[in-house]
């Protein structure tokens, strides 16, 4: 895909949308329409569960008091422990593979399968109020393609983990350092429909390559007020088993690297200062 | 008045004493005899007379030890640690990578070369310290007239085989100053060669085993460098600046550091943290130029990154703070100026390198994804 095809995705959105706050007062038809078709947008959350039967069902509640009219889905992959029964009794729309599909690919099964125009992002495993969760729908409302969770990871360490040290640098490749350690690759994140089209269903499975076809392609990014996932994150001893989901998303990063590097060239567009390289090449 | 008063002070103070202890109060020596008073701590006569120290053995070690003092050696005394390298053990010991560091300075005892490998003629014997290659100095300049001497001066206190200053695009006096010093090759290249270009060039005229880079803004003195020289002489390929001590947390990183601790953690070296070959001084081992290849120094961290990959040796045994002495120029100040964009390519670069050879994940692996699915290529059981 072409950088220009991305590009044109950002747009349009936000410029019919920017008159949403001026309600009550009287509008043009072209502007009532545009503000009905917006109210009118459907929410989908899509919930990725492997097994997590204590949280699943507040997951689900929060989600219908966020939206009573939102289409649940809730993914069940490899799931043992009767989650599936719960979301079910919960009136969620579940769709259940036997296996483990691996990290996020349920995110790609979830939006492929989402009617809604608002696509919101959770984990089975995390139960965010509904308070918190209204901010990521409402920005996409307003126009916005993409809303992050304007959480960075724990910077304020000498020793940060790997995966916030690859979420800063891709977003620096992306030349966009003000993004700091936003990254699609955390939850809860809100993409518009036309955004996850335009970044392809299947690459929402590898979140940094998401993140890095949102960014360069140009998308309306919109952060919402701190969810702090990390609390949130039962604890996973990482020193004993050699963090394997850390090694992972380093891959994933690298990954996001590598497309970048294909669509830029192999110093993704940056000069050389001048250098003669041809001084010094081997003869 | 005030002088008065202050030697009115003094002379009570002195009575004071004498009344009291029934000791004689010292004569205040002027400055330049209290200095040599320092130098010869043991020249003083009581001390000398009876008891610990006043034997012919005793005063022999103690001559020694005052010789040793007083010659300005960069290296110390014969000893193990030298008192240079207990100071930046002592830095280092507070971040979390003193592990690190400190195996640098202790066990490179290990990668010794065989005796066979001495050169007849080649080490240097500086205050019974020898090294057992031959050293070279690559020094790289760019109208730097106000700081080249300082370090050709510097370097000139070293056993250099052979200093080689790399002056290019430069308009001052930075040529006539540096064919001042002696023993020194210069490579005059009338256009700016560009960043790092320089490095390359003048490694590829060293014949040396052991080749230290410097920059020609940066004076670095001799004792600072040791430790980088030693490192390579004794088996590492690469000893970098550590520079972990001068930088804060995550959070006050610039990006160009945050690309620096990326790089190494994605080789699976985080214990070499934000260290990079694009800070000066590092040196390098003749098995490194071979290894990466000469040009590859023209992009640091591409040949950092080249160097892990084929497993070299990598310590990082000094620090030297070029961080807050690096020269302030119009173009390397602010998030996201040239220089530090042109650093960012650099990086990227090296990944692209580095995903080249190992593949676009890097050899990290994919923990069972199913990615067929995420294509939709098989439709689900839906429940």
């Amino acid at each position: 895909m072409t950088r220009a095809d991305y590009m044109s995705c950002g747009t349009g959105a936000v410029a019919n949308t920017c008159t949403i706050h001026t309600i009550g007062r009287t509008h043009s038809a072209t502007e009532r329409r545009a503000r009905i078709s917006v109210m009118a947008m459907k929410l989908s959350v899509i919930i990725p569960v492997r097994n997590e039967r204590p949280t699943i069902a507040s997951v689900i509640r929060e989600c219908r008091v966020l939206d009573p009219a939102a289409e649940v889905l809730v993914v069940a992959n490899g799931t043992t422990d009767g989650s599936v029964e719960i979301a079910r009794r919960e009136g969620a729309n579940v769709i259940a593979y036997d296996a483990p599909l691996g990290h996020d690919v349920g995110r790609s099964v979830g939006a492929r399968h989402a009617s809604g125009d608002i696509l919101l992002f959770l984990d089975g495993d995390m139960v965010i109020p509904a308070a918190k969760l209204e901010p990521f729908v409402r920005l996409i409302r307003e126009g916005a393609d993409v809303v992050l969770n304007d959480y960075s990871g724990n910077v304020q360490t000498k020793q940060p983990h790997d995966v916030v040290v690859a979420k800063h640098v891709l977003n620096s490749a992306l030349r966009r350092p003000d993004l700091r350690g936003l990254s699609l690759a955390a939850v809860p994140h809100a993409l518009s429909r036309k955004a996850a089209e335009r970044i392809g269903f299947e690459n929402l499975a590898v979140p940094p390559l998401a993140h890095a076809m949102a960014v360069y392609g140009g998308l309306n990014i919109r952060t919402a007020p701190t969810v702090h996932v990390g609390k949130l994150n039962p604890r996973r001893s990482h020193r004993y088993n050699g963090d394997p989901t850390g090694r992972l998303m380093m891959g994933d990063h690298l990954e996001a690297l590598a497309w970048l590097l294909a669509q830029t060239d192999r110093r993704g567009n940056r000069h050389d200062f001048g250098r003669r390289r041809n001084e010094v090449r081997s003869r | 008045m005030k002088g008065t008063r202050h030697a009115d002070n003094q002379r009570a103070a002195v009575v004071y004493r004498r009344s009291n202890r029934k000791r004689q109060a010292p004569e205040r020596p002027a400055n330049r005899l209290r200095r040599a008073a320092a130098i010869r701590p043991y020249a003083r006569g009581r001390r000398l007379a009876k008891g610990k120290g006043a034997g012919r053995a005793a005063g022999r070690a103690r001559r020694r030890r005052d010789v040793r003092r007083m010659t300005a050696s960069p290296f110390g005394r014969r000893s193990g640690t030298t008192h240079q390298t207990k100071r930046l053990h002592h830095i280092g010991s507070r971040g979390r990578h003193s592990r690190l560091r400190n195996r640098a300075i202790r066990k490179p005892a290990a990668h010794r070369p065989a005796n066979g490998k001495y050169r007849s003629g080649s080490s240097a014997l500086i205050n019974g310290r020898t090294f057992r290659h031959r050293l070279a100095a690559v020094v790289t300049c760019r109208n730097e007239q106000d700081t080249l001497p300082k370090v050709l001066r510097q370097l000139e206190r070293l056993p250099f085989d052979e200093i080689i200053v790399v002056i290019n695009g430069s308009t001052d006096r930075s040529l006539e100053l540096a064919s001042k010093f002696r023993n020194v090759t210069i490579v005059w290249q009338h256009e700016p060669l560009g960043h790092d270009i320089g490095r390359a060039v003048g490694a590829r005229i060293a014949t040396a085993d052991v080749i230290l880079f410097m920059d020609g803004d940066l004076p670095v003195r001799a004792e600072r460098l040791v430790p980088f020289l030693r490192a390579v002489d004794r088996g590492a390929d690469l000893a970098l600046n550590d520079l972990s001590p001068y930088v804060g947390n995550f959070a006050e990183y610039d990006q160009v550091t945050q690309f620096k601790v990326f790089l190494n953690r994605v080789l699976g070296r985080p214990d070499l943290a934000m260290n990079s070959m694009t800070a000066v001084p590092h040196a390098v081992s003749r098995r490194l130029l071979d290894t990466v290849g000469i040009e590859s120094l023209a992009v640091p961290p591409r040949a950092q990154a080249l160097a892990i990959m084929n497993g070299l040796n990598i310590t990082a045994p000094g620090s030297v703070d070029v961080i807050r002495r690096n020269r302030i120029r119009p173009y390397n100040v602010g998030e996201g100026n040239p220089v530090a964009d042109m650093i960012i390519g650099d990086h990227l670069e090296a990944i692209s390198c580095v995903l080249q050879r190992l593949g676009t994940r890097g050899g990290y692996p994919d923990t069972a994804r199913l990615r067929h699915i995420a294509r939709g290529e098989e439709e689900c059981l839906r429940a």
